[in-house]
């Protein structure tokens, strides 16, 4: 017998929870357009902020990963174009040989020969010493230091460190060749001889006229430091191809990873803006039905 | 026995009596239409005991009751003691959520998360800064810059701490302010202890005491909001009530108040507020775990010299860098392009520490979300349980208007009916006996 009886209060409460509920959701719709974000807080969907979490995280990896390629591409442009110049160092090294170990030529023009060597022990040392954003490629670790030294001392002054850098997650490559594996240390006793000592010999047997000397060890370690070089070329092309493979799958996954971030967490402004829409129209449907609703009473009748 | 001639005159002023009595109640219940916990009255109306005739008064002997018009039995108060139970249930519901929810919020706003301010981005940056330290361990700009973002991250993780500190504090803060000798709950008992002697008094006095029992009734609503309160009926208008699980009775009677009393879990508002401090306390602990993980990954990487440092147990309250750009140490030799710590520190984005801290914030997300939705429930059954009230005791305007229009015409009719019978004495007084006059 209670039920069914409304009071005017009721009316009045009634209109005004059911406004404010119409006021907030259309506050909602209205930030996630003007933001472009569903989620503005945790809370919003406790889900879809942990992945978002993630994923940005992820995005920042990728980010620094594509950094770090493109980074290591100009340091293996460096080291190519260093081992490319000791490359042709080795062939002109041999053509002078070949023609040192002639006996037709004269004793002046082998010295002439040698000192030709001698400048290519130079132009080696200096391609050596490359170096790229103020790091020196060839010098293992020590990159702060140039690896050779210009002049007759060959020693080498760098390291043996490798040098690793991750281009993926969970990727990492050794990107150094140590120029000591290549050039060596310019010292008697290495084995198998190195491109420098092989070049001071070459220049020393052109001098006295070991023609001997020119025409058996010269070429044959001639042979094997052309050898050292163009397996270390072939690490770097390698390399570089790997790099390139890399930065094409990053962007991949770059790519579905934003479009997976911008679902999980963008607004989808056609529903948003529907949303919008059919709440101001709510809204207004309340304002008018609660001032037709509210006006009248008895007391309107009765005089 | 005869009937007095003027018995008519009497019934029909008791006629005018009961309604003007009416109208006067409609007045009230009128000029109380929006007045907060007032519950509609309204004048019960019976009939008068009638006038005994004794036997012989009528045709067949037996005797007659005559009747003697009407008389105001009570002015009644129309409430629903269960409807109070079940909304003070609800309101008490929903204090505690709204409490909770707006500490939640205070936390969530703290967070900065999914965004580019959060904990989770300057992590990122700082394992970025570690990347580009890998590809430049030579560079003293990239050291500095990571020795940069990680002062950054450590602030932050301290700032978030401090944030939940704080919002436990402030719980205990209010908790004293509602509980301490200015606050509402003294305040409300107070008032209910004097209402109880008013009542006491009213009630032994045979008045019904409406109004007094409609304001210990907002009282007793106002109360449920901080903490369970339970209502017993303790005769004579008395009632003790018990307040969350207090051991003593917080009004007893026309006892004076019981209070301060220690709470548990009283539930209500002061209940949340209780249960923030460990609630915080927990997301403070995790968020230690996750400062601890950062500091002892990095660190097993990097030390000496370590790289974090904290004290052990409270890491997200005091970890701070320890390094500067020239002691950070990129590689294990010291040669200068030896990067192999910064590689494997780089290595840790998205490993244990992010995900402790993904972890956390998805709690806190969750815990968020549910007390929302608790929160709005509880709304809706607040604001059902009022209607429902309302129903009973809510003034309706058109109810009351009517009522006012039945009394005016009863008041009309008892009125003709008293010139009705001033007119019949009348005749019989001044022209009876007058024969031929």
């Amino acid at each position: 017998m209670s039920a069914g009886r409304v009071t005017e209060g009721m009316l009045g409460r009634r209109l005004l929870s059911d406004l404010r509920a119409s006021t907030q959701r259309i506050a909602t719709a209205q930030r996630q357009i003007a933001s472009g974000r569903r989620i503005d807080k945790p809370s919003d969907d406790p889900l879809a902020t942990h992945n978002a979490m993630r994923l940005r995280s992820e995005l920042g990896g990728i980010e620094q990963d594509k950094r770090t390629i493109s980074d290591t591409k100009g340091w293996l442009d460096t080291t190519d174009s260093a081992l490319a110049t000791i490359t042709d160092v080795v062939h002109r090294a041999r053509e002078l040989a070949l023609q040192g170990a002639n006996g037709a030529i004269g004793q002046t023009e082998r010295n002439k020969l040698a000192d030709e060597i001698d400048q290519l022990i130079e132009t080696a040392k200096s391609a050596a010493n490359s170096s790229y954003g103020g790091r020196y490629v060839l010098g293992g670790t020590d990159t702060d230091d140039p690896p050779y030294t210009p002049g007759a001392v060959d020693a080498y002054d760098g390291d043996t460190g490798l040098i690793a850098r991750q281009i993926g997650p969970g990727v990492s490559v050794q990107i150094n060749i140590p120029g000591v594996n290549i050039l060596g240390n310019g010292a008697a006793g290495e084995s198998p001889q190195k491109l420098l000592r092989t070049l001071r010999t070459l220049a020393a047997d052109l001098r006295s006229g070991n023609l001997p000397g020119l025409r058996g060890p010269a070429l044959n370690n001639l042979e094997k430091n052309l050898e050292d070089v163009t397996s270390a070329r072939g690490v770097v092309g390698a390399l570089a191809t790997r790099l390139e493979s890399a930065e094409a799958r990053l962007a991949q996954v770059e790519e579905s990873t934003v479009s997976l971030l911008s679902e999980n967490e963008d607004t989808d402004i056609a529903k948003a803006m529907i949303d919008l829409t059919t709440q101001q129209s709510v809204y207004q449907a309340a304002l008018q039905s609660g001032q037709s609703l509210i006006q009248p009473s008895l007391l309107d009748f009765l005089r | 026995m005869n009937v007095s001639s003027f018995m008519g005159l009497q019934t029909a002023l008791r006629g005018l009596l009961a309604q003007q009595r009416g109208l006067d109640v409609t007045a009230h219940n009128l000029a109380n239409a929006n007045t907060v916990g007032y519950t509609r009255q309204e004048a019960a109306l019976v009939a008068s005991d009638p006038l005994i005739i004794k036997a012989g008064a009528t045709a067949s002997g037996a005797g007659a009751l005559l009747g003697q018009g009407v008389e105001v039995e009570a002015y009644r108060r129309l409430r629903d003691g269960f409807l109070d139970v079940q909304y003070r249930g609800q309101t008490m519901a929903l204090g505690g959520h709204e409490t909770t929810s707006r500490a939640l919020a205070s936390v969530e706003a703290g967070l900065n998360e999914p965004g580019d301010g959060g904990i989770n981005a300057l992590l990122s940056q700082f394992w970025k800064a570690w990347g580009d330290v890998a590809n430049y361990p030579e560079s003293q700009p990239a050291r500095q810059a990571l020795v940069g973002h990680a002062d950054t991250l450590a602030t932050a993780i301290r700032t978030l701490d401090a944030r939940l500190q704080s919002v436990a504090q402030e719980a205990i803060a209010e908790y004293n302010t509602i509980t301490g000798p200015s606050g509402p709950i003294v305040a409300a008992a107070t008032e209910i202890q004097r209402l109880n002697v008013m009542i006491e008094s009213a009630v032994k006095a045979g008045r019904a005491p409406n109004d007094l029992l409609d304001r210990r009734d907002v009282l007793l609503d106002e109360l449920s909001n901080y903490a369970q309160v339970s209502v017993t009926d303790l005769g004579s208008g008395l009632i003790r009530v018990n307040f969350g699980d207090a051991a003593q009775p917080l009004v007893n009677g026309t006892a004076a108040p019981n209070w301060p009393q220690a709470l548990a879990a009283p539930g209500g508002r002061l209940g949340a507020l209780i249960d923030l401090g460990p609630k915080t306390n927990a997301y403070r602990a995790r968020l230690n775990d996750f400062a601890r993980e950062l500091k002892t990954s990095v660190n097993a990487l990097h030390s000496p010299p370590a790289f974090f440092t904290a004290t052990v147990g409270a890491e997200a309250t005091d970890l701070a860098v320890a390094v500067t750009a020239t002691t950070v140490k990129p590689g294990s030799t010291a040669a200068p392009g030896a990067n192999d710590i910064a590689l494997a520190i780089a290595a840790l984005r998205g490993k244990t520490a992010d995900q402790k801290y993904a972890d956390l914030v998805g709690t806190i997300g969750a815990d968020a979300a549910s007390v929302n939705r608790q929160l709005i429930t509880s709304q809706a059954l607040v604001d059902a349980a009022d209607t429902r009230r309302q129903e009973v005791s809510g003034v309706a305007m058109d109810e009351e208007v009517t009522n006012m229009i039945r009394f005016q015409r009863g008041y009309q009719a008892s009125s003709r009916v008293m010139t009705t019978m001033d007119e019949m004495l009348d005749a019989l007084i001044n022209r009876t006996g007058r024969v031929g006059l």
